[in-house]
């Protein structure tokens, strides 16, 4: 059999030995339809993945996947704790980039004929944008609390409720301290907290356009046409900024622990080194920083609410549904050849998904499953999935979102002539933007359907589907 | 001056050659002002730096530090005033401070990368790197 072939429907093996260097196989789910978007150098970088030491099971590719710096976006790998590696490049530059869903107590009907109304109330409230500041500026103290609380911290300075917390991955505070976080990137966060950003982070309302699984969504309070909220950011400059300082430092331990790279932005140092131990927690501060940043938006998001559509707090009832990282490195127990391992399992654009019965799992959903929120691009659906069983082979892991297929450079030139505003308002979606270049750069045409990547994932198992979402009023920076 | 291509892929693709290293430097600036801000930039004050790599992760640096410097105190660079390789790399830097009457932000950068890092040193200089956007 050929060291790289199609073992099914869903799923492409690269075997261990397909190239020099390799430790270990490399999966990429992926079906047939989506295969013409795999591009080589993705492949080559999922590739390189394995060629670093203690590598426990496949590097494993999401159907979303393409290439990144050194490690692919999509891209799952696992290390064992005690003799395995840690790399800044595997976990990507926005430190817990993730997504926060809220649901509702409104109607599709409530919005109806005031959605370029809410649309602008949005954009004006939420900090967002190219260079944006927040209204929030954090004391030295307060800013090692955040690093160190998380979500909670934003709790306890009455962003939202101490309802939120259960239902954040993680609880939305990692435990780590702040000792090697970086002066360059405590300033370059300061005044970044409570914002959205740009590019491909937003905020959208959508209503539920299809329930795939009426019993679950009966249970959960979930029904057609009910609003949610989704906010797609992450750590803003404090993350991007302590993933460079340290992108630094890990390629000269690469060196010192004389660890061969395929790609410099793989850089890796031993889990249990000091350069590994001060980067895991300077990434743990910053997925803190995170959780906090996407707390303080929802409490933002809520009062916006509150305010234009003159209910109370009771009567809108926009409740965190879940909150996942899709960009973090994290400390997790699987069963690898029928044992338990603890291991150190690196998401770079993939969410976690764990299946029903998870200790881990809120008590609402551990009949369930993990709700993993899927967002599109602006113009179609987005999804909310839950972990299946089948993420026992992927470490508990899915995809994160629809995956670029055209660069940015060729989306701008072809919607030239186009208006897309125009377009989205005419199907029903109103968009503001910082940015005339964002809304180009982001049209629809430049994704994949996210529907043929969540196709892939519940073919293979790994997660179900539970409810589509449409999207109404979208706010970018 | 030298010569830079900004390409606009997932995320952004810098191009720059010149005959110095004085003159790279100052149309890396040139490249990363043109993707970050529209407005004209003019020498009102002036910063110091040290880098403590040399060829060709310097490069990554320093477009690292412009960065920095615009998002931590809204400095935009015009120019290199001066210039010295001495073991380690120090440079002085001359610009202005980012004002909203005169300037607008384009885009946000997150970090320049070692990614498919070039860097050519015959009959002048040449780099190219990736920045994520």
């Amino acid at each position: 059999m050929s060291s790289m072939y199609r073992e099914n429907e869903y799923k492409i093996v690269i075997k261990k030995g397909y190239r020099e260097g390799m430790r270990s196989d490399a999966v990429i789910y992926v079906n047939k339809n989506l295969e013409r978007f795999l591009e080589k150098e993705a492949i080559n970088q999922i590739i390189n993945v394995t060629t670093l030491p203690s590598i426990v099971g496949p590097a494993i590719a999401m159907p979303d996947i393409h290439k990144g710096y050194g490690f692919p976006i999509g891209g799952v790998a696992a290390f064992d704790v005690d003799g395995g590696v840690i790399s800044p490049g595997s976990v990507g530059y926005d430190i817990n980039c993730g997504v926060r869903l809220c649901s509702t107590a409104l109607k599709k009907d409530d919005i109806k004929g005031r959605e370029k109304e809410l649309v602008r109330a949005l954009y004006d409230n939420v900090p967002l944008g190219v260079g944006s500041q927040g209204n929030i500026y954090l004391s030295d103290s307060e800013y090692r609390e955040v690093l160190l609380k998380g979500a909670r911290w934003a709790v306890e300075k009455e962003y939202g409720s101490e309802d939120d917390l259960e239902n954040i991955e993680s609880n939305g505070c990692i435990k780590t301290n702040a000792d090697s976080v970086t002066k360059k990137a405590i300033e370059r966060g300061r005044s970044q907290l409570g914002t959205l950003g740009s590019g491909n982070h937003f905020l959208e309302v959508s209503f539920v356009d299809e329930i795939f699984d009426y019993e679950i969504a009966e249970k959960l309070g979930f029904f057609k046409g009910q609003i949610f909220v989704m906010i797609h950011t992450g750590s803003r400059g404090f993350g991007h900024q302590i993933c460079s300082d340290y992108v630094n430092i890990i390629l000269k331990a690469s060196q010192k622990y004389g660890i061969k790279l395929y790609d410099r932005e793989l850089a890796a140092a031993p889990f249990k080194s000091d350069e590994g131990q001060r980067y895991f927690y300077a990434m743990n501060a910053s997925a803190n920083y995170a959780f906090a940043n996407r707390q303080i938006l929802k409490s933002i998001v809520e009062k916006t609410f509150l305010k234009f559509f003159k209910i109370s707090k009771e009567m809108l009832s926009m409740n965190t549904v879940y909150d996942v990282a899709h960009n973090i490195a994290k400390i997790e127990k699987h069963i690898v050849d029928g044992k338990e391992k603890t291991l150190i399992v690196h998401r770079k654009g993939a969410t976690r998904a764990f299946s029903k019965n998870c200790n881990e799992l809120p008590l609402k959903y551990r009949d369930f499953g993990q709700p993993v929120i899927i967002p599109g691009d602006m113009g179609r659906f987005s999804y909310l999935l839950l972990g299946s069983d089948g993420s026992k082979e992927t470490f508990g892991s899915s995809c994160h979102g629809a995956g670029r297929v055209l660069s940015r450079t060729k989306a701008i030139e072809n919607t030239k002539g186009r208006d897309i505003r125009k377009e989205l308002e005419e199907s029903g979606i109103y968009l503001l933007a910082g940015s005339r270049d964002t809304i180009y750069e982001e049209v629809s045409d430049a994704y994949k359907d996210v529907s043929d990547v969540v196709e892939v994932v519940c073919g293979a198992g790994i997660s179900k589907k539970l409810l589509r979402f449409k999207p109404i009023c979208v706010i970018k920076g | 001056m030298g010569n830079y291509k900004v390409d606009i892929v997932n995320d952004i693709e810098i191009e720059v050659s010149a005959l110095s290293v004085v003159d790279l430097l100052n149309t890396l600036i040139s490249a990363f002002n043109s993707i970050l801000i529209e407005g004209k930039r003019f020498r009102d004050c002036e910063k110091e730096l040290e880098f403590e790599n040399d060829f060709p992760d310097f490069f990554v640096d320093f477009f690292n530090e412009l960065i920095y410097l615009f998002e931590t105190e809204g400095f935009i660079a015009h120019s290199v005033c001066d210039f010295s390789k001495n073991g380690k790399i120090k440079l002085k830097l001359s610009g202005m401070i980012f004002d909203n009457q005169k300037h607008k932000v384009k885009r946000v950068l997150k970090s320049a990368t070692y990614h498919n890092l070039e860097f050519r040193n015959d009959n002048g200089y040449y780099v190219k790197m990736i920045i994520d956007i």
